[in-house]
This record gives structure tokens, C-alpha cells and sequence, in this order.
């Protein structure tokens, strides 16, 4: 299954490496290839654990190992339904970005890691699309690309979470019941929320109400914090027993970085950032004329 | 003691809404409408307060009753208690602005009446009398500003009023079984119930803010959903009490029924985007 997801987020990156390359001559956007590409990855990778996890309601009685407690399957059971939104979504954005296939830019192509050249040209880029294709589909495609990094967000949050209490001591574990209760239910809260909020900015253009934007914004910036420190916390309880644990280590870099990477992403296709898109960016080009 | 004081003051807040809303709206409201609607959003509103102080109650004597400090005390409290709690207090929470503007709204009307004078707005019997086309003819005109908003308003008191009812019955379980015997008689299907009731108000909430921004507009998908939602909750509720502990325990069944049913009732009937959808076909059509 591990090489399933792997392949499945490697074709679904060079897809969209390819679909961007040949419409902006980025190769900037590689980063978001590559972020929809793990989306893809970690959801396969989520739904096939859960199904695992589940699957011992398949065996006979006498074979079933000791069950695990309700508030980790409340757990798989939301990383589970958030990879599906995931897919769903994947499906959504491939339908979306159709519109770059009768979009041609003849720009010289601009190298890799050259971030300056990068945000300079995006701006122009849309701009240039606007123009062609209207702005009402590249507002429906930053709303799609905002929520399929939103629900990357909350799967590599949902690991994290899953990282930590798989690891805390069983005494620990009842210590903090009602907390990792509350924190099990408030995750798929804010989750579910989203959803919502998600479904009325598809369907109006005003988008996400203010009072949202800001709700979501400072949860993620939450989530984003408290997640890799829950997995430093939950075992030893100090940052010192962290550097001789070599597999929790890892799990906090790579927790962290996923967390980093999609937020910054989500950030980046936040489409109320630019209200009126085309009206900034002839200001930016008065500007720079 | 403390149940007696909560449950009279809950009686003197049912009779200052009752009363000082049946003054304030009197000029503008026939009274033979006026007495249901009140009488519904009084009752709602005092017996989700009588709740919500009483499992307050509950647990801060638990926290503080218990011998062996509050921490221990903390432990013995079941969390879907809490939950239940929170629930309350955020349907309470929720419940006195949406109080204020669905007067304000009823009041505003005060200017769509001097427009159409004939029309009582808020008689059932003129309701049924009148059809649909007539409510859509309302919404079309230049007031109808005022209808869409009092619409919104009143649906959302009544959604509300669902999850109050729920909530109260819910809490009878708390409120009238000993702490000794809770765990015994709370069975699962209840602890799913709270988490759901609590999801789903969450989940309201949000496609009520959006709604008002969309002038009373929900989003299809959002209406079925809703739509089954009550339907399930309503019809879970029934049984819960004709076959469950809380109605022989309390004496409160004809008040829950009257209040689910009621609240139900009003939510769908109250549903804009039905006029709406309406009026928009009949627009397409001409």
C-alpha cells in the first residue's frame, strides 16, 4: 500500500507539474505540484490504515488483538473521512484547472529556486489569465487549491495527533482522558466547520465571511503549534529525552514540515487576501511602469 | 434548595417574556397570535435555562461537594456531561441575541403593515387561509425586506428551540438520577446523541451566518440535510421519551412533545427558501 501512495502522489505531481509548466513557465510551481502530489500520498497511505485498523471486526473472535480505545478510532474515523474530502476535492481541482489547457503564455521559462523572479511573475501570471480566461475561474480554481491544501492541513495535523497518543504511556493516557476527548471531538469541529464554510464560499462570491477567515486562520496557527509539541510532550515529557528518541525526532521534523509546507500553501490561495484581484494588479503594474 | 431557586426563577423568566413581550408587541401583533408565539418561545427559552443552571449545579457540586477536593471531584463527572453542558450554554448563548432580533424583526413589521394593513402576519389560521402565492406576492414587494428578515429569524429561534428541547431532555436523565446510578443508566446511544446534537448546532450556526448574509438563502445540499437531521431528531426524541427513563422520571413528556413538535413545526414552516424557490420559478416562468 505504501508503494501505491508513493506512485499515486508522484503521477498526480508530475500531472500537475506539467499542467502548470506549460501554462506559466514556472518551474516555482513545482512546490505546488509537489503538495498536491503528498495530499494524494497521505490520504491513500490514511484510508488504508484506517481500513486496516477496522478490519479486525473481519476476524474470528479468538484471533482479534486487544481493541484500541474509542477516542483513536473517533481519530482514524475523521483522518478517514478528511482524506475522502481530500480525493473529492483532487477530482475538483483537476476539473478546474482544466481551463490552463487554452491558456498559452510565451514567457521565457523562469529557473527553479529563483523565489524573487517567482513572486514577481505570479502576480502577472494571474493577471495575464484574468484577462484571458475571466476572473470568476480563477477564483473558483484559488477556492478549490485553498481547500484541498486546508484538508492536506488537517491530515497532517490528524497524524500528528494520532503520532502523539499512539505513544503516550497508558498511564498518561487516563491522566489526560477528558483532554485528549476534548481535543479528539474539537478537531473534527473545526474540521467540519470548514466544510460548511467551504460549500458557502463555492457558491457565493463573497467568499469566507471575515469573522470566519479570521476563526480559521488563528486555529491553524493553533493546530500548527500544538500538534508537534504534543508529540514532544506526550512521552517524556521534556524536549532533552526528544534528541535520544532518533524515531520521534523524526516524526516531529516531518510533522512540523508537512504542517509548515500546507499552511503556507493554504495561505498563498487565499483568494480574500486579493479582493479585487485585477484592480491590485494594475496598481502593481502602474507602479513598476 | 438550589433546584427549587432555579426552577423559580426560570418561572419568573417564562412570565417576564410571556408578559413584557405580549406588552411591547401588542400593537403591532393580534393577540390571538401573539399568545402561541410567545408561549412557545417562552417555555423554550426558560425550560433550556432551568436546564442549563441545573446541570450547572450538578457538576459544581460535584467539583467542590466532593470530600476528596475538587480535582477528585473532576474525575467522577462523566465527560458527555460536560458536553452536554457546553451544548446548553451555547444554545442559551445563542438564544438571547436571536431573541432580539426576532422582536426587532416582529416590530419592523410595524412599517410593512402601514403598506399593507390588511395582512396579519403572524396568524396561523390567516396563514393557511391565505396560499403560498401569497406569501411569495409579500416577499416580492418592496417591504418584503422585513418578512425575509423576521424568516430567517424565526427559523433560526426555531432551530434552536430543537436542540433546546433535546438538550432539556437530555439533561432530565442528569438532573433526576442519583451520580451512583449514572454510568448504569446511560446507555451509549445517549452519549452519541450529545456529541451529535452538539456537531449539528455547531454545523447550524455557521449555515445561519452564511444564510443571513445570502438573504435567508441555504445552500440545497445544506437544507436536505437539515431537513433529515430534525426529522431524525425529532422522531429520536419521541422515542427516547416513549420508551426511555427520562419521561416516567420527570412528568415533563407532554412539555417535551409539545415543545419538539412546536419547534419543528415552526422551523419548516418558517423555511424561506421555499418562497423563494417559488417565486424564482414563477420570475423564469413569466
Amino acid at each position: 500500500m505504501q508503494i501505491i501512495s508513493i506512485g499515486a502522489g508522484i503521477l498526480v505531481t508530475l500531472f500537475f507539474l506539467i499542467k502548470y509548466f506549460r501554462t506559466f513557465k514556472n518551474l516555482g510551481y513545482l512546490f505546488f505540484s509537489v503538495m498536491v502530489g503528498v495530499g494524494v500520498h497521505l490520504a491513500i497511505k490514511e484510508i488504508a490504515a484506517t481500513i486496516s485498523l477496522f478490519s479486525i471486526f473481519l476476524m474470528p473472535h479468538d484471533q482479534r488483538p486487544e481493541r484500541i480505545s474509542t477516542d483513536f478510532d473517533i481519530l482514524s474515523l475523521t483522518i478517514l473521512y478528511i482524506s475522502i474530502m481530500l480525493l473529492i476535492s483532487l477530482y475538483k481541482l483537476y476539473k478546474k484547472s482544466e481551463v490552463f489547457e487554452n491558456f498559452k503564455n510565451n514567457q521565457p521559462v523562469i529557473p527553479l529556486f529563483s523565489v524573487k523572479d517567482f513572486k514577481a511573475t505570479s502576480d502577472s501570471n494571474w493577471l495575464s489569465f484574468i484577462r484571458k480566461e475571466g476572473q470568476e475561474k480563477l477564483e473558483l480554481f484559488f477556492k478549490e487549491s485553498r481547500n484541498y491544501a486546508q484538508l492536506a492541513f488537517y491530515i497532517a495535523a490528524g497524524i500528528g495527533f494520532k503520532l502523539g497518543l499512539s505513544d503516550m504511556h497508558e498511564d498518561d493516557y487516563y491522566e489526560f482522558e477528558y483532554f485528549v476527548l476534548a481535543a479528539n471531538w474539537a478537531f473534527f469541529f473545526i474540521f467540519d466547520s470548514w466544510i460548511i464554510m467551504h460549500a458557502y464560499s463555492e457558491n457565493d462570491r463573497r467568499g469566507i465571511l471575515a469573522k470566519h477567515r479570521k476563526k480559521v486562520y488563528y486555529l491553524n496557527i493553533l493546530l500548527f503549534a500544538v500538534i508537534p509539541l504534543g508529540i514532544i510532550f506526550t512521552e517524556e515529557g521534556n524536549i532533552s529525552a526528544l534528541f535520544s528518541n532518533a524515531y520521534r525526532l523524526k516524526a516531529v521534523f516531518t510533522i512540523t514540515l508537512l504542517l509548515g509546507l500546507t499552511l503556507a500553501w493554504r495561505h498563498y490561495f487565499d483568494f480574500n487576501k486579493y479582493p479585487e484581484p485585477e484592480k491590485n494588479m494594475k496598481v502593481t503594474e502602474t507602479a513598476a511602469a | 434548595m438550589y433546584f427549587a431557586f432555579v426552577f423559580f426563577l426560570s418561572f419568573l423568566l417564562l412570565l417576564i417574556i410571556f408578559i413584557g413581550g405580549f406588552i411591547k408587541l401588542k400593537n403591532y401583533v393580534p393577540a390571538k397570535s401573539l399568545v402561541p408565539l410567545l408561549l412557545l418561545i417562552a417555555c423554550t427559552f426558560s425550560l433550556t435555562f432551568w436546564a442549563g443552571l441545573g446541570i450547572l449545579g450538578e457538576v459544581v457540586s460535584k467539583m467542590f461537594g466532593n470530600p476528596e477536593g475538587p480535582v477528585a471531584g473532576f474525575k467522577t463527572i462523566d465527560s458527555e456531561m460536560i458536553l452536554l453542558l457546553v451544548t446548553i450554554i451555547i444554545v442559551v448563548v445563542k438564544y438571547i441575541p436571536s431573541m432580539k432580533k426576532l422582536i426587532k424583526s416582529i416590530e419592523d413589521i410595524k412599517a410593512f403593515k402601514a403598506v399593507v394593513p390588511e395582512v396579519n402576519v403572524l396568524s396561523r389560521k390567516e396563514h393557511k387561509e391565505r396560499s403560498t402565492e401569497e406569501w411569495i406576492a409579500l416577499l416580492g414587494k418592496e417591504n418584503g425586506k422585513q418578512i425575509t428578515n423576521l424568516f430567517i429569524e424565526l427559523r433560526n429561534f426555531a432551530q434552536l428551540g430543537i436542540f433546546a428541547s433535546l438538550a432539556i431532555l437530555l439533561t432530565s436523565q442528569f438532573i433526576n438520577v442519583s451520580p451512583d446510578d449514572l454510568y448504569a443508566s446511560v446507555p451509549t446511544s445517549y452519549i452519541i446523541g450529545s456529541i451529535i446534537m452538539f456537531l449539528i448546532l455547531d454545523d447550524w450556526n455557521i449555515m445561519h451566518e452564511y444564510s443571513m448574509e445570502r438573504e435567508g438563502n441555504l445552500i440545497k445540499f445544506h437544507r436536505r440535510k437539515m431537513f433529515v437531521i430534525n426529522l431524525i431528531l425529532v422522531f429520536s426524541g419521541l422515542i427516547y421519551l416513549l420508551v426511555g427513563k427520562a419521561g416516567s422520571s420527570t412528568g415533563l413528556l407532554p412539555i417535551f412533545l409539545i415543545l419538539l413538535i412546536a419547534n419543528f413545526y415552526w422551523r419548516h414552516f418558517y423555511d424561506l427558501n421555499k418562497y423563494q424557490d417559488i417565486n424564482s420559478q414563477q420570475a423564469v416562468a413569466s
